[in-house]
């Protein structure tokens, strides 16, 4: 009898445990949140006007740059190129997360997982291809 | 015999589809036709007026095709739309009067001479429309018939109007568009509410799909609402979409303004053919699904229609009264008329809707006459104002005679058939709305002073300004053009000495349909 | 285990259309010049060879693969051969146009990726594989509509549909998230055994995913008020791709919303009628209304897409309303209808106007000013569309509007239907507005003759001859959506 309502307990949590601890992970979500916000808040606004002595000077308030003189805008513009290169870049970057855990389980995956690895490589070859023949891999 | 109602439907579509690979040059060929689609259809309407069985009150030369069938419409039980058609004493007179209006208005296109080919095709589809609707025995059969008439007439309105056509064509497809969104509406309900209350069916349909069975068949949906008729809910409020859609269909007031710019943008055997035949197509509606259907509705609502009906005779009169223009004289007097016939169907007697009938043809008859005869005027002419036409009688004697005639028709001159059809009609309502009723005869009187006071500045006094520059041109009607004038006088005359011409073909039916509503 | 038969039997038009999609890409940056112009053609060849492939698979016994990630059921399979059809005249259509349009080739492939994604969407069943098929449609359509990217317009739509598209997809991803977070799982049969036909235990979660995922939706098939974007994204994109978006990506959206709210909410969803019926309505109202001040046909058909939007979502409204399953088949056979005859009129309207537009180099309504005289034929098609999608009889639209109307009816929504044909009867003022400009007027000074190709001819003849079929011979396709099995 005990033994059967400890079963049922534990298939209820089984079943359902899942939805609770969902909406419990929020109540953590909530506690960062809160931390998030009131730190800066607590550190920048409120403890830091206490505790430092205010003496400003030419050199205080210039931007940091690595201890170097700041020259120029902050903003600075990069060539839109370095932007195409980073995505191609991203593309295989992410090819080979993909290759990684396929190739460790190689063996259980099989034939079938072999032929789909192989369509995915073939698929980001035929991309590389295109953007050789489109002249993207060219600087100028 | 079987297939004539669909011979008189197809006949005029087969003429705008010969017509339509023709060179835009070939103006004769596609006259003759236009010409001999047109009388083809309106032989073959002879020929189902000579057939149908005069003693009989029933439907008569049914004819059904299955065209598509839409499953799980009502209660998981399929719905099949069907093309029927069928005639009974209602229907084969006005089928009738499209016939000869068809026929007239064909002769009378003869002047058309810019588009000569677009004309005759949207005519002879407008035509067809027109015989589909009054021979439709379905309701998707006769909505989709009306649509085509809808576009039709669009088109005509469109491309072969006035100068502010455009205006014109606009406000008759969006006033008439709504209209039939709300007959839609009716039909469908109509349909649905038979079904959920039907208890009838025919024996394989019940095989097939139990006791609820959803139909568009006109013969089937009467038959269900007597065996098992409507709740007076349903029906109240399927009467109110229909009355709806009915005021809007036939101009009544406050919905009217539509038809007065049609009717003085279009030109004349448009005119014809709108004022003619289409303007009878709300109040056909009226007789035929609300009358035999709702007649529950129809009682606790008949002084509703006796009085729209009397406001509509009212401002038809006084406007046509202050109507500068021909064209607008015969718009607002055809409203009038039309409230009569509306007047008729409140007084829910069987002599009140044989005059309604009466009154549709013959009102049909006369305003097809009156378009003619102003048309054939103001293309001498040149114009269709009252004011600027005068002492016609000398320069063009026997356009001015049929004027007339038709004139006095109008008005209701004993031996005409505007007598016949007022006379029952008021003898009716009179019964059972003596005041409303006075009210109206009040409208007769009107109708008298605004018409001959027309006609009196139109034909005779001093021949006056474009009439007077017109004296030498001016040539009195044509052969062509005297032969529609001639047969349509004739027709008048004719229904005016003999009503038992029609009054054979009317009576039964009307009978039968009072019967339904205790009349 | 998986084996390739399964997913071939799964997805073997998806596969044909993706390989066909490749191999056009490789043809077209291997090859230079004129031999480009072949590129499409490989396109139109492979969605030929898939429209055998998904017929087949009609009434083929349910399967799900790999894990219920695909269902084989004639739900999806329809909704494939819908946009199969489509995107089989869209690239005709697009054919068509090159010569004028000069569209960059990389058109024909991309318009097959995108395939790809509607056709998964509407047959997935996983929040994973729906979420990345819809990823598939929409990116892919990001670059369509900017594929003119020296022209102001076309960049402009572009970025727009980027931006709204992106914060659409991200709106369901959102919901989609919620769904998982409840059900522990990404399976919609998985998920629907959590819920227990109900909210499961956590309602407030479930409600809002629910909401979220019908907002995204909402955006994608530019109901109101989500539909802002719809007009300026219309009008910038090229022609072609302009008639893709309105019809297959619409359709294929509206595939997804069945699949996923019916399969998961399918005995909840009498709550939720209620909302997308007014949104229904208001689609309706805005989008007609929204049309009538329009002049250039571009925006006006896309206005009128938002009201066939409108129209499209009664049926769903409806059939969440009743519990009864003939109510159900017969709004699933409408909305699938409607979908055919939304497709030939729209496809159709945009060819002929792409053929008008480029003759007079106009997209403003006066383009078609006097188009009766110059070509009696095109005014004659276009007259056909635009009396079809006003929905009068022997037409298409009227057939697909008259079956939503019995189905509403059916549920017992009637006021859904009357708001159809309310809203249709307003329609006809713009739609009959250019039959105006075609057959009332004629146009001032020398009129050129409208220059038209002979493929032109062709996509505008087929899309006539669907819109007259389903209009005049509706029998064969009702019967066949009446006997499909929809959800196996």
């Amino acid at each position: 009898m005990a033994e059967e309502s400890y079963l049922a307990r534990f298939l209820d949590t089984c079943r359902y445990g899942g939805i609770r601890l969902y909406a419990n992970a929020f109540i953590f979500l909530l506690v960062f949140l809160v931390l998030a916000i009131a730190l800066p808040i607590g550190a920048l606004a409120v403890l830091g006007p206490l505790l430092r002595p205010s003496k400003p000077s030419k050199a205080k308030n210039a931007t940091y740059e690595s201890g170097l003189e700041p020259i120029g805008d902050a903003r600075s513009r990069y060539n839109v190129r370095y932007y195409l290169f980073a995505l191609m870049f991203v593309i295989f970057d992410v090819e080979i997360i993909f290759l990684y855990p396929w190739a460790v389980s190689y063996h259980t995956l099989g034939v079938f997982g072999y032929v789909e690895m192989m369509i995915f490589v073939v698929l980001l070859l035929i991309g590389l291809m295109y953007a050789w023949r489109k002249k993207v891999l060219e600087w100028m | 015999m079987q297939n004539v109602l669909l011979m008189i439907v197809l006949i005029p579509v087969i003429a705008a589809l010969l017509i339509l690979p023709l060179k835009a040059r070939a103006h004769a060929i596609t006259r003759s036709i236009g010409m001999l689609g047109s009388l083809l259809s309106a032989l073959f309407a002879l020929a189902a007026y000579i057939a149908f069985q005069r003693s009989d009150a029933a439907y008569q030369f049914v004819l059904s095709v299955p065209w598509a069938t839409i499953n799980n419409a009502f209660a998981g039980t399929p719905l099949t739309i069907t093309f029927a058609f069928a005639v009974d004493g209602i229907s084969l007179p006005l089928v009738m009067l499209t016939g000869i209006v068809s026929v007239m208005a064909a002769l009378r296109s003869f002047r058309v001479t810019e588009r000569v080919k677009a004309h005759y095709v949207w005519q002879m589809l407008l035509v067809s429309g027109l015989y589909g609707v009054f021979a439709a025995a379905d309701l998707f059969t006769f909505f989709f018939f009306l649509e085509v008439t809808l576009v039709a007439s669009f088109f005509l309105i469109l491309i072969f109007g006035q100068e502010r056509r455009e205006y014109a064509a606009f406000k008759f497809l969006i006033y008439r568009g709504i209209a039939s969104v709300f007959l839609l509406l009716g039909f469908v309900g109509l349909a649905y509410a038979l079904a959920n209350s039907a208890t009838t069916v025919s024996a394989s349909q019940y095989m097939a799909y139990g006791p609820n069975f959803m139909s568009l068949n006109l013969l089937q949906l009467l038959d269900e609402s007597v065996k098992a008729p409507l709740a007076l809910g349903a029906q109240t409020w399927l009467f109110f979409v229909f009355l709806f859609a009915v005021l809007i269909e036939e101009a009544f007031v406050p919905f009217h303004t539509w038809l007065i710019d049609t009717h003085e943008q279009s030109d004349t055997s448009t005119n014809m053919l709108i004022g003619g035949v289409l303007m009878k197509v709300g109040l056909y509606i009226m007789l035929r699904f609300v009358v035999s259907i709702l007649p529950l509705a129809l009682a606790a609502y008949s002084e509703w229609l006796a009085i729209l009906g009397v406001i509509s005779i009212l401002y038809g009169a006084f406007a046509a009264i202050a109507a500068r223009d021909w064209r607008r004289l015969i718009a607002f007097s055809g409203i009038s008329h039309m409230g009569l016939v509306l007047l008729a169907i409140g007084s829910m007697h069987a002599l009140g809707l044989q005059g309604a009938v009466f009154m549709l043809v013959s009102s049909g008859l006369l305003t097809a006459l009156l378009f003619y005869t102003v048309g054939a005027q103001a293309e001498r002419t040149g114009t269709y104002e009252i004011g600027k036409l005068g002492g016609l009688s000398k320069s063009l004697p026997v356009l001015s005679g049929v004027l007339l005639v038709a004139a006095l028709g109008t008005v209701g001159l004993p031996g005409l058939s505007g007598f016949i059809s007022e006379i029952t009609l008021f003898i009716s309502s009179f019964e059972r709305f003596p005041v409303v009723s006075t009210l109206g005869t009040l409208g007769m009187i009107l109708a008298a002073l605004y018409l001959l006071f027309a006609m009196q500045r139109t034909t005779f006094g001093p021949a006056q300004g474009a009439a007077q520059e017109g004296q030498g041109i001016a040539r009195d009607a044509s052969v062509t053009e005297a032969i529609p004038l001639l047969v349509l006088v004739a027709f008048v005359i004719a229904i005016g000495v003999f009503p038992n011409i029609l009054g054979v073909v009317v009576h039964p039916t009307v009978q039968a349909l009072a019967g339904r509503i205790g009349g | 285990m998986l084996t390739f038969t399964q997913v071939w039997n799964a997805l073997g038009p998806e596969i044909v259309l993706a390989i066909g999609g490749f191999v056009a890409m490789v043809y077209e940056f291997m090859v230079t010049g004129r031999a480009k112009q072949a590129t499409p053609w490989i396109a139109v060849l492979s969605v030929l060879t898939a429209i055998p492939l998904a017929w087949s698979k009609l009434h083929a016994p349910l399967a799900t693969y790999s894990i219920a990630v695909i269902a084989v059921d004639d739900f999806g399979t329809i909704f494939s051969l819908f946009i199969l059809v489509s995107v089989l005249l869209v690239l005709l259509f697009a054919i068509a146009s090159q010569a004028r349009l000069k569209l960059a080739f990389e058109y024909a492939y991309l318009v097959l990726f995108a395939t790809v994604g509607a056709m998964v969407i509407c047959s997935a069943l996983d929040l994973v594989t729906l979420y990345v098929g819809l990823e598939l449609l929409s990116i892919t359509t990001y670059v369509l509509v900017a594929l003119h990217r020296k022209n102001v317009k076309s960049s402009e739509a572009g970025l727009k549909y980027l931006i709204i598209g992106s914060i659409a997809s991200a709106i369901i991803l959102y919901g989609l998230s919620f769904l998982y977070g409840v059900a522990g799982s990404t399976g919609l049969s998985r998920i629907a055994t959590a819920l227990q036909g109900g909210y499961g235990s956590e309602p407030g979660l479930v409600y809002l995913s629910i909401a979220l995922i019908l907002v995204g939706i909402f955006v994608k098939i530019s109901a109101a008020p989500f539909h802002l974007w719809t007009a300026d994204v219309y009008e910038g994109a090229p022609t072609p791709i302009t008639a893709y978006l309105a019809v297959v990506s619409k359709g294929a959206v509206l595939g997804f919303l069945f699949r996923v709210i019916v399969w998961l909410f399918g005995a909840k969803l009498g709550e939720w009628f209620g909302l997308v019926g007014w949104i229904a309505i208001i689609t309706m109202v805005i989008g007609n209304l929204g049309a009538l001040s329009q002049r250039n046909i571009k925006r006006l058909l896309a206005y009128s897409s938002i009201g066939q939007a409108g129209y499209l979502l009664i049926p769903f409204s409806s059939l969440s309303s009743s519990t009864l399953a003939s109510v159900m088949w017969q709004n699933l056979s409408s909305t699938v209808f409607y979908l055919f005859a939304y497709s030939f009129m729209t496809i159709g309207a945009f060819a002929v106007f792409s053929v008008v537009a480029d003759a007079s180099g106009s997209e403003d309504v006066h383009a078609f000013t006097g188009l009766s005289k110059r070509s009696p034929w095109l005014a004659g098609m276009m007259t056909l569309f635009l009396l079809s999608l006003s929905g009068l009889p022997l037409t298409a639209g009227f057939f697909g509007k008259f079956s939503i109307f019995l189905g509403a009816l059916g549920a017992g929504q009637i006021w859904l239907g009357v708001v159809l044909f309310a809203t249709s009867a307003i329609a006809f003022y713009y739609y009959f507005g250019i039959i105006r400009a075609m057959y009332g007027r004629t146009q001032e000074g020398d009129t050129p003759p409208v220059r038209s190709s002979p493929m032109q001819h062709v996509v505008v003849a087929l899309c006539a001859i669907g819109t007259l079929w389903l209009g005049i011979f509706p029998g064969p396709v009702t019967d066949l959506l009446s006997n499909l099995h929809w959800f196996g």
